[in-house]
């Protein structure tokens, strides 16, 4: 099943291979059953390299792929990013954040605007920036806002460690990170979204592993298969879904076994576990999952921001949960009962100029992708 | 004339219009510019056009009975102010010059403005303005009037440059997008992105510094032969912001009868750009070139263009990426590898902030 992406690409006709690979595409597509067949890519690399290779443009109409919510920034919360504004805001705080972040409106406001109005928001390129800059100002609370699934937790993990080390007072977290299986489980037992297989993220399993996601998918019964990014991955990946599903069997299959192992990289699972434990976590679009997010633990408690600035956070305007922006339809994009184009907004109010909801903010979103790309509804002529 | 410990650095008087403003002139700017035009020393330059016009046609064989002219202004923001194959005088004159030439006039002359922040090392100038007179006079323009003003500190970032130029365009010559029609060929005359992927490695220091380096080149001579009617060329454009990607659509916008379908597979990219594109998630098609025109064509024609092309060095990696289609009006489409296809609209969002 798994391939040596290097050595294919030395010696293979891209072409060719990726004609082998549709004809039987389109071969157990023709034998499945189904009016339609609804394979769902739960990582926003995916979906810019779906579109970017053509993939789309290629399958059988009856297969549709489905963009889940595989963008963190896009699946956060407006309360968490309202809190974020709040802390913003008051003059003894800097926020530290990954640069995505900074766009994406809250009920309230965004980070970037903020920044423009004099808060102290700084944009970081890995979590432990954060100290030198804790370092450097005593006097200030510097919040590192901990955004990500399991690809970038043991990272934040690693900064509460060094805190903790260094015996920083002054440096938090505020908790969002969020892990991937449990919300699977949530989509795949979802009412209104209807799926037959996962094209689920390379690098989320790099670090998690094949097993976790055997139980979750095990009990909803929907067949997955873990993808590396390049189009033959992809394409691969949909011919075994295919050939799962015609057989109709649910198992986890490994595609991209070039990075990922059955029991994913132990070191990082290591610290994740030392330093967080789960909790549950709401989704934009989907809600409360439980299990779903992680909570710094026992010694590590006390980097918390969520703890240790309750009252900041909850300043008046923070939304009590996930706030909708009149018209914007992120939550049903990040669930794929639409697609972008078929939001009142996409293209006509929200563009990656003025983005509305958080799935045209990030560039991994959804909407990003699907404006990026150009894909409105348009048909592309090749022959 | 020597300048004391105490001039190495501009300051607001350089800019005042009084001594340290002639002494600097005389200094750096007419040390290197000097020509004919400048040293009249009149407030704006006169140019004999029949006199050009006579020189280029001994040169080249065209004809200026037309005496029609291309103008064209730009300024120079450029951070860094040097960079891994060219700095920003360099950058200065290229940018104009490949505006005269991809409107199919022949370059004669530039101006230049210098708006300088105060503090800016004397020396840094001298530099620049050395470099700015080696790119024009190997590409036969001179700098004909010229300007220097002097900000406060914090007011500019060391060094802006504006460069407007005039060319001479030979009879017949008449480029436009509305010429293009179905079948033509599409042509770039180098790897895409190079100058983009430079900037941006030499902003963020991701990969050695000399591993990526700009595509900045005037094409002057390089796209002059091609104003020949026998090549028949349709349009030309200078790939500068926005990219290849960018530069294709406003051909579509400009005239929407027709389509553009490039094949991925016949674009081939600088290996370290393109990895360093791939890492950081960029798309080269999309970043900025400063030494690559987009040469629309008759097909019949193609393959004669990449013949003339290639006897440059600057053009050596000329290659034809795709056709002009009556499918897809309005649209930039790219077949990807695998035979899929998607649509490559006009960039939206600035990859990177101030590459020009």
């Amino acid at each position: 099943m798994s391939f040596n992406y290097d050595e294919f690409s030395e010696k293979c006709n891209k072409k060719e291979t990726a004609k082998k690979i549709l004809d039987k595409i389109n071969a157990y597509c023709a034998a499945i059953d189904k009016a339609s067949i609804n394979l769902m890519e739960v990582c926003g690399t995916h979906t810019h390299e779906i579109f970017k290779s053509g993939v789309r443009t290629m399958l059988p109409d009856k297969i549709k792929l489905r963009s889940g919510p595989g963008c963190p920034v896009c699946v956060t919360e407006d309360s968490y990013i309202d809190g974020a504004i709040n802390m913003a805001r008051d003059k003894n705080f800097i926020i530290t954040t990954f640069g995505d972040m900074l766009k994406v409106p809250g009920e309230i406001s965004s980070l970037k605007k903020e920044q423009g109005a004099g808060s102290d928001v700084r944009v970081v390129y890995s979590p432990t920036d954060s100290i030198e800059i804790a370092f450097e100002n005593p006097s200030k609370n510097v919040i590192f806002l901990g955004v990500g699934f399991e690809t970038t937790a043991p990272a934040v993990a690693f900064l509460a460690k060094e805190a903790k080390e260094r015996g920083l007072k002054n440096l938090f977290i505020y908790e969002g990170n969020k892990t991937v299986p449990e919300a699977l489980k949530a989509i795949a037992n979802h009412p209104a979204v209807k799926i037959d297989g996962f094209i689920l993220p390379g690098h989320v399993s790099v670090i998690t592993g094949v097993t976790a996601y055997r139980s979750p998918l095990a009990q909803s019964g929907i067949c997955g298969v873990i993808c590396g990014f390049e189009y033959i991955d992809i394409l691969l990946s949909i011919e075994t879904l295919l050939k799962m599903i015609s057989e109709g069997r649910h198992d986890v299959i490994n595609e991209y076994s070039r990075a990922v192992s059955e029991s994913g990289n132990a070191a990082a699972q290591k610290i994740m576990n030392e330093v967080f434990e789960a909790r549950d976590s709401e989704w934009r679009g989907i809600g409360v999952i439980p299990g779903s997010g992680l909570k710094l633990r026992g010694e590590y408690k006390k980097y918390s921001a969520d703890d240790n600035f309750a009252a900041v956070i909850n300043r008046a305007g923070k939304t009590a949960g996930t706030a909708h922006h009149q018209g914007c339809k992120c939550g049903e994009v990040l669930l794929s009962v639409i697609e972008p184009p078929q939001c009142p907004l996409f293209k006509k109010v929200c563009s990656p100029i003025f983005p509305i909801g958080p799935c045209m903010v990030s560039s991994e979103g959804t909407c990003a992708a699907f404006y990026k790309y150009g894909s409105s509804g348009d048909k592309i002529e090749l022959e | 004339m020597n300048l004391n410990e105490r001039e190495k650095y501009i300051t607001e008087a350089h800019g005042n219009g009084g001594k340290l403003t002639h002494d600097l002139i005389s200094s750096v700017f007419v040390k290197y510019f000097d020509n004919p035009t400048l040293s009249e020393g009149l407030d704006s330059g006169r140019l004999d056009i029949l006199k050009f016009a006579a020189k280029i046609s001994e040169n080249t064989g065209f004809k200026f009975s037309g005496q029609k002219l291309g103008m064209t202004t730009d300024s120079y923001v450029v951070k860094p102010l040097f960079f891994n194959g060219g700095d920003i005088g360099k950058l200065a004159v290229t940018g104009t010059v490949n505006d005269l030439i991809v409107t199919g006039a022949i370059p004669v002359a530039i101006t230049c403005g210098f708006i300088i922040e105060e503090g800016f090392k004397i020396e840094t100038l001298e530099t620049i303005v050395k470099s700015m007179a080696r790119t024009a006079s190997e590409n036969g323009v001179f700098v004909a009037t010229g300007d220097t003003k002097v900000v406060g500190r914090g007011l500019c970032d060391g060094v802006y440059i504006n460069t407007s130029g005039v060319g001479l365009i030979p009879d017949g010559v008449d480029l436009a997008p509305s010429k293009i029609s179905g079948g033509d060929a599409v042509i770039i005359t180098g790897t895409p992105g190079n100058h983009g992927a430079c900037i941006l490695n030499e902003r963020g220091g991701f990969i050695d510094r000399m591993s990526v380096s700009s595509d900045c080149a005037p094409l002057a001579r390089q796209l002059s032969g091609l104003l020949d009617k026998k090549f028949g060329i349709k349009v030309m454009r200078d790939a500068t912001r926005g990219g290849v990607a960018t530069t294709l659509n406003e051909f579509v916008s400009q005239n929407n009868n027709f389509g553009i379908m490039l094949e991925e597979e016949s674009i081939s990219y600088e290996t370290n750009a393109k990895s360093l594109a791939d890492i950081l998630g960029i798309d080269l098609l999309y970043s900025a070139c400063e030494g690559r025109a987009i040469i629309v064509c008759p097909s019949g024609t193609a393959n004669d263009v990449l013949a003339h092309l290639s006897r440059f060095d600057e053009t050596s990696g000329a290659m034809e990426i795709g056709r002009v289609s009556e499918k897809n009006k309005g649209k930039v489409v790219i077949k990807t590898r695998i035979g899929g296809g998607r649509f490559l609209d006009m960039q939206v969002l600035e990859q990177f902030p101030r590459i020009c």
